[in-house]
């Protein structure tokens, strides 16, 4: 998947656990590891939502877009 | 209407347990055959030929046989819904394989309308047949719900 969730970075910067976030978001943990280990696809703004707030940040912090390589291979051509 | 249809004691659940009842009912029938439909002919006061008798045992055989890996394969499926899972790709498969197994039966009857003179032989033949199209049709179904449900858990 090009989009990648980089939750576990933004829970670092904010030194909370994964337990924590998913407590206060309302999710599992399973469910969250889903999402940290990028194997979701997809998210529901609601969720998005929440994590922003409990995070304190914006949706760009904790998705990031990579380019696959067929995709870069396509534009080179 | 205070019964309900899936889960524990619902109908679904009552279907598991007719599906062994009929396997075991199946089985001792398909086992006494021979005598079984002597006893039905002498009771009906009729005789027929050797020929339409012993094509009338073969076709019953092998619908028996047929319809016993059906209900071994129903009660599969009975046990996944009745067990919360019903999308799965277990349950898809067993439900296909049911329709095939449609088929053989459907096959048997449509050449029995050549060995035994009836109406009701190329009837059931056509209704197999037209049963195994619709349960491929559900089975093809299960395989999208599956799909769906799959996307839908990923979704967080």
């Amino acid at each position: 998947m090009p989009i990648i969730v980089n939750v576990d970075v933004m829970l670092a910067k904010r030194k909370m656990s994964s337990t924590e976030l998913a407590e206060k978001i309302g999710i599992t943990t399973a469910n969250l590891s889903i999402l940290k280990t990028n194997k979701a696809k997809a998210i529901r703004f609601s969720t998005l939502e929440e994590i922003c707030r409990a995070l304190n940040c914006q949706p760009g912090d904790i998705l990031e877009y990579v380019p696959s390589e067929e995709k870069i291979a396509e534009i080179d051509e | 209407m205070g019964y309900q249809i899936l889960g524990k004691k619902g109908l679904s659940q009552l279907m598991e347990v007719l599906c062994t009842v009929f396997q075991v009912l199946g089985v001792i029938l398909i086992a006494s055959l021979p005598w079984t439909l002597n006893y039905y002919l002498l009771l009906k006061n009729t005789t027929v030929e050797p020929r339409i008798y012993y094509s009338m045992i073969v076709l019953l055989v092998i619908s028996g046989i047929c319809a016993f890996t059906i209900l071994i394969q129903a009660k599969k499926v009975l046990h996944n819904i009745n067990s919360k899972s019903p999308f799965t790709f277990d349950t898809a498969n067993r439900i296909k394989y049911i329709s095939y197994l449609c088929l053989p039966v459907a096959l048997a009857y449509i050449i029995g309308i050549f060995f035994i003179p009836s109406v009701f032989v190329i009837l059931v033949g056509l209704t197999f047949l037209f049963l195994a199209a619709c349960i491929f049709i559900i089975a093809e179904l299960f395989y999208q719900a599956v799909k769906y449900k799959q996307e839908n858990d990923l979704t967080i």
